[in-house]
């Protein structure tokens, strides 16, 4: 063998499709739920572009061979607070919590987990970005804990969502990833 | 004080290339050589300082004017990193410390991927061959001893002239008018991939072949590429309609052998083989086919046509004075439409030659030349030893072109091995 081991054409186009479906998918189910329960409010069309914006930004990455895994945590944050401080200004019922932040979580997941198969090369450095997802979600849920006074569902399987996608990038790169911690947190 | 830099303009053909390109179409080579013992990055590192060191030219890097791009000199180190990416992608000056060639390795291979700004295969085959030399003489320290190796260098002798400007000849017509090609038909792989497959064929039994055509190796291959492209796509897509464009195969040629030229700078032409698809039924006839069309325009005349033509676009006084971003526009445009007057194209540099005592260290060379929106499939060849290697890089889902040209090698007697990159699968 003379070159890397990438993905091959037919598993390519079968991610991708896996990946639309999804999102067509989710998409629509999140149209649905916004149409029953908050049918004057619509934060769907804001979820349903972060996913397309996700989409675009992880086929930009492949395409051009660069990591955007440390972009997609940061993007993510930005958006929570953006859903966040929409519902604070719209007199917080609480969707943003319950219902986007979740989604935002699950679609970074989502969109470092393509990244992940696409440029395995960098399992590291996707991983510790990884670890910062987790940690979000984890933050998210105690937020709305606190907050709501309840659990939100969503919530809880996008925490359970980033712990898998996180423990499987710890089994696949355990070396890497202990490298990519100290260096992240060194002081 | 900041240190002044000297600087070149590009010459004719180069000043086209970051015009025309983006991160879609690279226009980048790239040249690799399969050793027998594993890369040493360090080793492989200070092969390629030692390199530029000979080749002072090649150490530039692109900048914008407000007509036009230039080349200063650069002051960074150039970058040597493992293969991680397809082959021949855009690259990237800022992840590459805006250097126009790339050096990259994996396992025993060695790449050099190189915009064609900087210089032509030609060009570039001498700069990847002082880099293999300059590796195995780190590697092997023994090889430093080699006379005819120390006579090699003493005899480095080149300039980066515009040998366009030189040889052109002002009274030369431009070439006949041109129809557009039959273009490739298939479904794209998406996401920017690339697939390389190499056929490795025997090199004697290739020329047997030939012989018994009685025509060069350049001129057998252009024939199967053709009867290929015909017989694995055409009919494929578009069955047995009677077809208006021709199938064009696109044969860069090395200019050097037919003008006086030093230059290191890009110095080629091409020649278009045009093969009526009407035609093409019954591979003799495209052989007859193939060997009319070299032998009519594979000349000096023709190419000096073809060169005033293309020396006359780089020089009219009204794009010169475009503003740069302005002729990009245009230019992008333009080139999009030239294209599709090309099917495919077949660039063969011929024999790899290397001082015996570097060649036991050298399994094979490799050349590969970026694939476009437009051309899907470009192919390219190079010969070291017995082996010629032919290249298909390719951005079609499908390789039957390549699985045809591979069984029709392989039912005329000639041996054939694989070796790919694996994007598209290759049943053998």
């Amino acid at each position: 063998m003379i070159y890397p081991k990438r993905l091959n054409s037919r598993n390519g186009e079968l991610a991708i499709k896996i990946v639309e479906i999804s999102v067509l998918t989710i998409s629509i189910i999140l149209l649905i739920i916004n149409r029953i329960v908050t049918p004057n409010l619509y934060w769907s069309h804001l979820s349903i572009a972060g996913m397309v914006y996700a989409l675009i930004a992880a086929s930009y990455s492949i395409r051009n061979g660069r990591s955007i895994a440390g972009h997609v945590v940061v993007h993510s944050i930005l958006a929570s607070l953006i859903t966040i401080y929409i519902d604070y200004r719209l007199g917080f019922i609480g969707w943003s919590l319950t219902i986007a932040v979740p989604i935002i979580i699950m679609v970074a997941n989502a969109t470092m987990f393509t990244i992940t198969i696409f440029t395995y090369k960098h399992y590291g450095r996707n991983a510790a970005n990884q670890l910062f997802t987790l940690l979000f979600s984890i933050i998210a849920n105690i937020v709305i804990f606190q907050q709501m006074h309840s659990y939100s569902i969503l919530a809880i399987i996008a925490m359970g969502i980033s712990s898998v996608n996180f423990l499987l990038s710890i089994i696949l790169c355990f070396r890497d990833l202990k490298e990519e911690v100290i260096k992240k947190f060194n002081i | 004080m900041k240190k002044k830099r000297s600087w070149r303009k590009m010459d004719n053909s180069a000043k086209i290339f970051p015009i025309s390109g983006n991160r879609k179409y690279s226009t980048v080579f790239r040249y690799s050589v399969v050793l027998h013992d594993m890369i040493d990055p360090d080793m492989l590192q200070k092969a390629v300082y030692k390199a530029l060191i000979k080749y002072k030219k090649f150490n530039v890097r692109m900048r914008a004017g407000l007509f036009w791009y230039y080349l200063e000199d650069n002051p960074q180190k150039p970058v040597v990193s493992e293969e991680i990416t397809y082959p021949c992608k855009y690259i990237d000056p800022r992840m590459n410390n805006d250097y126009l060639f790339k050096v990259t390795y994996y396992k025993n291979k060695i790449n050099i991927d190189i915009f064609h700004s900087l210089t032509d295969g030609n060009g570039g085959m001498i700069f990847f061959k002082e880099i293999v030399y300059s590796y195995l003489e780190l590697a092997h320290p023994e090889l430093l001893d080699n006379q005819e190796r120390q006579e090699k260098i003493e005899e480095i002798d080149y300039d980066v002239k515009d040998s366009y400007i030189e040889n052109f000849d002002k009274k030369a017509k431009s070439p006949g008018k041109s129809h557009r090609a039959y273009l490739l038909k298939g479904k794209e792989i998406r996401l920017g991939a690339v697939s390389a497959i190499h056929q490795i064929i025997n090199n004697e039994q290739l020329k047997q072949e030939c012989s018994k055509y009685d025509i060069s190796v350049t001129k057998y291959l252009t024939a199967v590429l053709i009867y290929s492209i015909y017989k694995a796509n055409y009919l494929k897509y578009v069955g047995n309609k009677k077809a208006k464009k021709p199938i064009k195969v696109c044969i860069p040629v090395n200019l050097k052998n037919y003008f006086k030229s030093k230059t290191m700078s890009n110095f080629f032409s091409y020649v278009n083989i045009t093969a009526d698809i009407n035609k093409l039924a019954v591979f003799d006839r495209v052989v007859e086919i193939v060997k009319d069309e070299f032998d009519s325009k594979l000349n000096e005349e023709e190419l000096t046509k073809t060169m005033a033509m293309t020396v006359r676009i780089g020089h009219n006084f009204m794009i010169s004075v475009l503003p740069l971003f302005i002729k990009k526009a245009l230019l992008k445009i333009g080139y999009r439409y030239i294209q599709k007057y090309m099917t495919i194209t077949f660039s063969n540099v011929g024999r790899i030659g290397m001082i015996g005592d570097y060649q036991k260290y050298i399994d094979y060379f490799l050349l590969l030349i970026a694939p476009e929106n437009i051309e899907k499939i470009k192919c390219s060849g190079c010969t070291f030893e017995n082996k010629m290697i032919f290249t298909f890089t390719s951005i079609l889902r499908d390789s039957d072109i390549e699985k045809y040209f591979y069984d029709f090698l392989r039912n005329r007697g000639i041996e054939v091995q694989i070796e790919s990159n694996e994007v598209n699968e290759f049943k053998i």
